[in-house]
């Protein structure tokens, strides 16, 4: 038994490091300087590390701008994603207004929907209207989310009918009834899907990629691309470092809310 | 006075669902039906005119050499995916779930990752990674003796270089949903077996897989639809569908025809025919996983 | 006067004091910011660029110039822009290529110069007229033409010594340099030539042109990449990267910076990057003649270089863009750009004008071989029509399949032709 568990452990160990190896790799060359960078020979981590990488892509790159735009950005959508998504589910699963099973029906096809189909128009909407570069043509269109409106839906669903009559009984309004005791009691599911929603939008590239041409309304991961190509090939230590930076305080994120955030996705990939 | 009453509970409900309805129907719907509007014309996205052309843009695009690359490039990508991204982490699942006490949140963790990151950013990794000259990569496989090939201006390597991409980045999400999947079978079943005597491969494929069919039906799907999307980030940023299409896939075209060759209408006519397309493919999928997945059995 | 009266009159006088205030600082004269759109990297002019803002900011307070470098060239400089004039947010001025004036001035809403003729006659005079119908279609200015460059071939004198060859005596011809190319490669372990690999088909045009072929035809109904003088000039090409291993296939950056650091021994690409090669060369001097010749056929070179054309709407936009044209073409802005990339001055009389540049010249070697090579310069085809773009991406296209070297050069070059002709206008 106990040789058998080392061939797992092998095996996951390789995997991991060739998982993980992107990343560090990255990191290696970000502490590089361009000598050693482009020194033909392999070395995992720099001789004379040092931070003028940094430095340099700090300079070519508005990354506090960029960094606030996909925050600015992600928070946003993520609140109207839930909202919408809350009463959207509200509406079908509990008040299960007249016609509530075409329009879910019609909420939950947009998943199918490919956005290579929508972006052309969506594009020339958001064109027409004088929003783009805007924070506004950035944010709108991301809001749609035919799947926070299946989640919840089937949230909803299952919340034992007696809470929703009790608060009937109580006298309260929709509007109290959804907020004083379907959201409560549906918390950890919202959480999920904002937690899902968040990662998502900060992650987003093509639609900020249409939408936001001017260099300081740009994404982070949008932005990183125009860097790719400000030197045609030449910068890859300050490109390493503008992407160490970018990631690290994602995968922090990630790593301290780890639990939460592989729950999230487990159960928002499991609930159908 | 009930039926008042009840059309105001209607009204007040539809407020809920405005902002929904509202965001769909613009952003979702009213797009479908324009693409498939300005598949018929040609237009350049600056000039002030539209001239209508009829069927010219589907005709022209059955026609074209990119459409067709586009369209094996994706089929191969979904197959490879499928069988990357659906088995291994599968088998990935079943070892982590072997292993004991901390280690095994550890590889949760680390295998997860990847999908974590911005898909663009590492995108800009990768490319360095593939440099013919600098890159670790061919770095590496210079010590080996061989030369590597330039992944991403071959002919023959790029599409691959995309799929290793496309499968690094999202086998995590998989991953963790089976180890979700395999924790939710009841520990008495395997109990039972091997009061039954079955050995390790017996439990595996008599219990283990059949309760997992489920999950893996819906990875399989999952994966196989959003595989066309999920090329667009690797090859928009490594190869931009090149050389000379060699690497382009349905995910890329409606975007390379849109904003790189601004034949706005003709973009429409390709993403027109790819929706078609994956609606053609969920449809026939739903219909055989209905026939072959016995829930609970 | 009753109370509500007094009040109401207070107010009034408020409100006209805010009105005024506000109304005040709108009208005050407030900085115009214009955008200029160009497509040079720090490692080819952007210094220059930078300088030509400072002086110009400085005679002229009332404009600010946001200069933004594109990627990708003239033709990456076209998508974006594309994409900017579909958003109704064009830059006020921008660069465009030679070989995409004709699209641009057909396709995109742009300022008409002709006025300016009139307006401005001082300012034409001294730019010869065959720059100035570089810029000129249908009878009409579309754009004003901002220097003219030529490729070069630059060279290592050091890497040819150690190969036992006469730094003083580069090849002259293509032959020559796939001999001396191949004693090199032998001596010295490093390659020998690179040919720039932008995102445009400027060295492709060059070739074609020095071989005696035609980039496009007499009657503009056939793009020339199939005539059998392209096909020898391309397969050749395709031969020194692949079968005699002499050439390197890298991206213009690459290749570049690999001849900078002593890497390649030949590079053939713009005059417009001497003064980059100059300061970034490490260890050696840089050398320049005129690329090499087909055998006994006459030099022919395509003529590199961009029209400013203006896209502003706002009639303020467009007189401050006017502003940074004329100083961008004045003595010492010219002066400032010439130094700072190569490009061939449009005033012809400042390259001998002690004032201006004809230091420059005179402690510039490599600036001799553009002077020998302009008057063999041919021009930069534009393909007509509204598929002027797609065309250019197909000729590119075609170029990264050759150098891969999986197909010989023929087939390639006659499915490209076939594709880019059945785009160009009937």
């Amino acid at each position: 038994m106990a040789g058998k568990a080392r061939w797992v452990h092998a095996l996951l160990l390789v995997t991991c490091a060739a998982v993980v190896f992107p990343m560090f790799w990255m990191l290696s060359t970000a502490l590089k300087p361009p000598p050693e960078i482009f020194a033909g020979t392999f070395r995992l981590w720099p001789v004379h590390p040092t931070l003028q990488n940094f430095a340099t892509a700090m300079t070519q790159v508005p990354l506090l701008r960029l960094f606030w735009n996909s925050l600015f950005v992600a928070v946003v959508v993520t609140a109207a994603q839930a909202l919408t998504s809350v009463l959207a589910a509200y509406a079908c699963a509990i008040l299960r207004v007249p016609g509530q099973r075409v329009w879910f029906g019609l909420f939950v096809a947009t998943m199918m929907v490919p956005f290579q189909v929508t972006m052309i128009p969506n594009y020339l909407l958001v064109a027409r209207f004088n929003l783009l570069n805007s924070y506004m043509g950035l944010v709108v269109p991301q809001v749609i989310t035919g799947y926070g409106i299946f989640l919840l839906h089937q949230t909803y669903r299952n919340l034992p009918a007696s809470l929703v009559e009790a608060g009937i009984l109580d006298g309260a309004s929709s509007w109290q009834i959804l907020w004083r005791i379907v959201v409560p009691a549906t918390s950890t599911a919202l959480a999920a899907l904002a937690v899902l929603f968040f990662i998502n939008t900060c992650n987003q590239y093509l639609w900020p990629l249409l939408v936001a041409s001017d260099r300081y309304m740009k994404t982070l991961p949008v932005g990183m691309q125009e860097f790719v190509n400000l030197e045609g090939g030449t910068n890859w230590g300050p490109l390493m470092a503008a992407a160490t930076m970018a990631i690290v305080p994602a995968l922090l994120a990630y790593v301290v809310a780890q639990r939460y955030v592989l729950e999230s996705f487990v159960t928002a990939g499991l609930k159908e | 006075m009930i039926a008042s009453r009840r059309r105001r509970a209607a009204a007040a409900g539809y407020l809920y669902l405005a902002p929904a309805a509202a965001l769909t129907l613009v952003f979702v719907y009213w797009p479908l039906v324009a693409s498939t509007a300005l598949s018929f014309y040609d237009w350049n996205l600056v000039s002030p005119t539209w001239t209508a052309v009829g069927w010219e843009n589907y005709r022209e695009l059955v026609h074209t050499r990119a459409f067709w690359l586009a369209l094996v490039n994706t089929g191969r990508a979904a197959a490879a995916l499928t069988v990357l991204t659906v088995l291994v982490p599968l088998l990935l699942a079943v070892a982590v779930l072997r292993v004991k006490g901390w280690w095994r949140n550890v590889y949760r963790v680390v295998l997860f990752s990847p999908t974590v990151i911005s898909m663009a950013i590492a995108c800009a990794v990768w490319l360095w990674m593939f440099h013919p000259l600098h890159g670790v990569i061919n770095t590496l496989l210079r010590y080996g003796g061989v030369e590597g090939p330039r992944w991403l201006s071959s002919g023959s390597s790029a599409i691959w270089a995309i799929i290793l991409v496309t499968v690094w980045k999202t086998f995590g999400f998989n991953f963790v949903i089976y180890i979700a999947g395999l924790l939710a079978i009841p520990a008495e079943m395997y109990e039972a077996a091997r009061v039954d005597g079955a050995s390790e491969r017996q439990v595996f494929r008599h219990i283990t897989l059949p309760l997992l069919a489920p999950t893996t039906l819906f990875v399989f799907l999952t994966t196989f639809i959003l595989s066309p999307q999920n090329l667009f980030v690797p090859t928009q940023i490594l190869t931009q569908g090149g050389p000379n299409e060699a690497s382009n896939n349905l995910g890329y075209l409606v975007y390379q025809l849109g904003f790189e060759y601004f034949r706005v209408g003709y973009a429409s006519a390709a993403a027109t025919l790819i929706f078609l397309v994956l609606l053609a493919l969920s449809a026939a999928q739903f219909y055989f996983a209905e026939r072959r997945v016995h829930y609970g059995r | 006067m009753c109370r509500q009266t007094r009040v109401r009159l207070i107010f009034a006088v408020f409100v006209t004091l805010l009105g005024l205030a506000f109304g005040g600082t709108v009208l005050a004269a407030e900085p115009i910011t214009i955008e200029y759109w160009h497509i040079n990297s720090p490692t080819f002019g952007g210094p220059a660029v930078k300088e030509l803002v400072q002086v110009f900011e400085a005679k002229h307070p009332g404009i600010k110039v946001a200069e933004k470098f594109q990627p990708g060239v003239y033709t990456g400089l076209m998508q974006q822009l594309q994409v900017s004039l579909a958003a109704k947010r064009p830059p006020a001025v921008a660069q465009i290529g030679y070989n995409l004036t004709a699209y641009a001035a057909g396709q995109f809403p742009h300022v008409i110069l002709d006025k300016y003729k009139t307006s401005d006659p001082d300012f034409f005079k001294g730019i010869p007229d065959n720059i100035m119908t570089l810029g000129v279609l249908g009878g009409h200015l579309h754009g004003i033409p901002f220097g003219v460059s030529t490729p070069v071939m630059f060279y290592n004198p050091d890497l040819f010594k150690a190969a036992g060859l006469n730094p003083d005596q580069p090849p002259q011809t293509w032959d020559e340099l796939q001999r001396q190319g191949a004693v090199i490669t032998q001596k010295t372990g490093k390659l020998a030539v690179y040919l720039q690999q932008p995102n445009d088909e400027w060295i492709d045009q060059t070739l074609i042109w020095g071989n005696g072929g035609r980039p496009l035809s007499e009657d503009g109904k056939h793009v020339g990449w199939d005539s059998p003088q392209a096909i020898e000039a391309m397969q050749m090409w395709q031969d020194m990267v692949n079968k005699t291993k002499i050439a390197a296939n890298l991206t213009w950056e690459e290749g570049l910076q690999a001849f900078l650091s002593g890497h390649i021994a030949m590079c053939l690409t713009t005059i417009g990057r001497q003064d980059h090669m100059r300061r970034n060369a490490s260890g050696f001097q840089v050398r320049a003649v005129p690329v090499p010749r087909f055998g006994s056929k006459p030099l022919a070179t395509a003529t590199g270089g961009n029209v400013l054309m203006i896209f502003a709407s706002d009639p303020a936009q467009e007189k401050a863009a006017w502003e940074w044209i004329k100083f961008l073409l004045s003595p010492e802005g010219a002066t400032i750009w010439t130094k700072g990339t190569g490009y061939l001055p449009p005033r012809a009389e400042l390259a001998t004008d002690p004032r201006y540049l004809k230091p420059f010249f005179d402690e510039a070697p490599m600036m001799k071989a553009a002077l020998l090579t302009f008057p063999y310069a041919k021009p930069w085809v534009s393909f007509p029509g509204s598929r002027g773009l797609e065309i250019t991406k197909i000729l590119i296209k075609a170029r990264e399949e050759i150098l891969e070297g999986k197909r010989p050069a023929e087939p390639i070059l006659k499915e490209a032709s076939q594709q880019a002709s059945a785009l160009l206008p009937k």
